[in-house]
């Protein structure tokens, strides 16, 4: 019999909720010190400096001119750093738990699954949705290019982070307010649909499942094959035919583990990599 | 081991805002200083990377266009800080103007333009190509323009007329077109965060009228954006705008 999920389940929302009101209070200090007001609580920094892609798309100017794009600050530069190392250890932690956009779809998400049940999530075709999940890494590839032929912030142009925290700004393009529009109600038929498909920082942290010290590890000896986990992903990827998970999408929102849905305790876990593991390999199903 | 969520947990603890902590005792996490603008070449800083946030004490910095220069071509008041005026504050002072059916304003991109013909460093604007009159007459005046240049801008150019009145304070009123004021007449007088203690001061407050608003000394470093001196006495600078504001309006 499943399980009913954990009480510590709760506690990715509780972090994804303060920083997504951490984001929230930042971007309306910044609001208010225009204005010459006193910031409340935290600082009134521009949501540049503090956006980790800042970073991304600046790296390469700072390696050859020693300087940074316009609009972004050294706060966003160290930042990606931070994260990449964070990326290193446990994957992309900062998609599954941290980003606030992330955050937004997955919570819309919660009333398309209520609204459309089963068929939440699962309305493309598996081929289709295959291929549309390479868009992110040309847009990543696309955007890096053209900030570094245009020396600005060209993806502000789409960003619908940006957008939907600063939509009072003049700064915010009507093209990223389509796009946020899109994503927030595409979010009510796909799971992250921004995530899965289009963000250029998902593409780069995601490219980190694959060499990651912490994967995802599924005991196929104690797997009753009930193919729960595969049912749960908000990425849709199948984990009850890999032995470890190095899938370029997994988000590390811990969904599947034995900890929330995964009925056979110390079946599906993240923990270190054994020497003898049979990384990646499918198998036709585990013990039943 | 097995990683759980109080595992991530712990870890995003420790790593970001570990890191935070970090690299911003190492000076490595600023997210509030702009960075220097981008170089052309070993010596010289891009003149599209001029930033609203910059103030006119870094346009000399990375550009050797000193802040006399742009006061006296933007007419602005010759008492303004350097190191407090920024250029986006610019939109604030001067009305849009309608030329051809398109309204042009004041603001960061006219700097650019400005810069870039004092200075001979490349840029081509997609939206300025009109000047304010005083900055072409300045430029001619400090022998910057081409013949070229000077015919094109002698053409181009409009007349700077401030929004309000009391912009005085950081703008150079045009006293042709302002009414002269009466005895009777009081000026309302408008200071921001970034307004400094001196200027303040100078404004007429004097330094017992100041503790009797506050409740606060005047400090030693007066060269404060006031909004500074009360975030640094945890105090919010909004409460007090208003009464400083009256005070000085009242004394002027």
């Amino acid at each position: 019999m499943p399980r009913k999920r954990t009480k510590i389940y709760w506690l990715r929302i509780f972090v994804q909720l303060f920083f997504l009101l951490l984001i929230v209070l930042i971007s309306y200090n910044h609001y208010r010190a225009e204005l010459g007001l006193s910031p409340i609580l935290v600082g009134s920094p521009s949501l540049h400096a503090i956006c980790p892609f800042g970073g991304v798309v600046t790296t390469y100017t700072y390696f050859t001119q020693g300087t940074y794009i316009k609009k972004i600050h050294e706060s966003s530069f160290t930042l990606m750093w931070l994260i990449l190392i964070l990326t290193l250890f446990l994957g992309p932690v900062f998609c599954g738990w941290i980003c606030p956009l992330g955050t937004v779809q997955e919570f819309i998400g919660k009333i398309g699954r209520k609204l459309l049940g089963k068929r939440y999530n699962r309305l493309l075709p598996s081929k289709a949705d295959y291929w549309l999940r390479y868009i992110r890494y040309g847009i990543l590839f696309m955007v890096v290019i053209m900030t570094i032929r245009e020396l600005t912030l060209v993806f502000l142009n789409i960003d619908p982070y940006f957008a939907l925290f600063n939509f009072w700004s003049d700064e915010v393009t009507v093209s990223s307010l389509i796009i946020l529009g899109a994503v927030l109600i595409g979010s009510l038929f796909i799971e992250r649909p921004w995530c899965k498909y289009l963000c250029p920082l998902g593409a780069l942290l995601g490219v980190f499942n694959f060499f990651r010290i912490i994967p995802l590890i599924r005991n196929e000896k104690t797997c009753i094959n009930c193919k729960q986990c595969d049912a749960v992903c908000p990425m849709n990827i199948e984990i009850s035919n890999k032995n470890v998970v190095h899938n370029h999408q997994c988000i590390s929102c811990l969904t599947c583990t034995d900890e929330v849905t995964c009925p056979v305790k110390d079946t599906l876990n993240f923990s270190f990599l054994k020497q003898k593991s049979n990384e990646d390999s499918p198998v036709k199903g585990g013990k039943s | 081991m097995k990683f759980r969520h109080i595992h991530i947990f712990f870890t995003i603890i420790i790593i970001l805002w570990g890191g935070i902590w970090l690299t911003s005792q190492l000076g490595l996490f600023d997210s509030s200083r702009p960075a220097e603008p981008i170089k052309l070449t070993e010596d010289v800083y891009d003149v599209a990377d001029i930033r609203g946030s910059f103030t006119l004490a870094e346009i000399e910095e990375f550009y050797q266009v000193s802040p006399q220069a742009i006061i006296e071509a933007f007419n602005l008041k010759d008492d303004i800080d350097p190191s407090l005026f920024l250029l986006k504050d610019l939109k604030e002072i001067y009305q849009e103007v309608d030329i051809e059916g398109e309204a042009y304003a004041v603001e960061t991109d006219t700097v650019k333009v400005f810069v870039s013909l004092y200075s001979e460093i490349p840029y081509t604007s997609e939206e300025t190509f009109y000047l304010p009159e005083s900055a072409v007459e300045y430029l001619i005046k400090e022998d910057k323009l081409s013949p070229e240049e000077q015919d094109y801008w002698k053409k181009h150019t409009f007349k700077l007329v401030s929004i309000e009145p009391e912009e005085e304070l950081t703008a150079e009123e045009n006293v042709e077109t302002e009414p002269p004021i009466t005895e009777e007449e009081t000026k309302t007088v408008s200071i921001t965060g970034k307004t400094t203690i001196t200027e303040i001061l100078a404004m007429g407050m004097d330094e017992e009228k100041f503790k009797e608003i506050t409740g606060l000394e005047v400090p030693e470093d007066i060269s404060l954006p006031i909004r500074d001196f009360f975030t640094s006495q945890d105090l919010e600078f909004s409460s007090y705008k208003e009464k400083l504001e009256a005070f000085l309006s009242s004394s002027s």
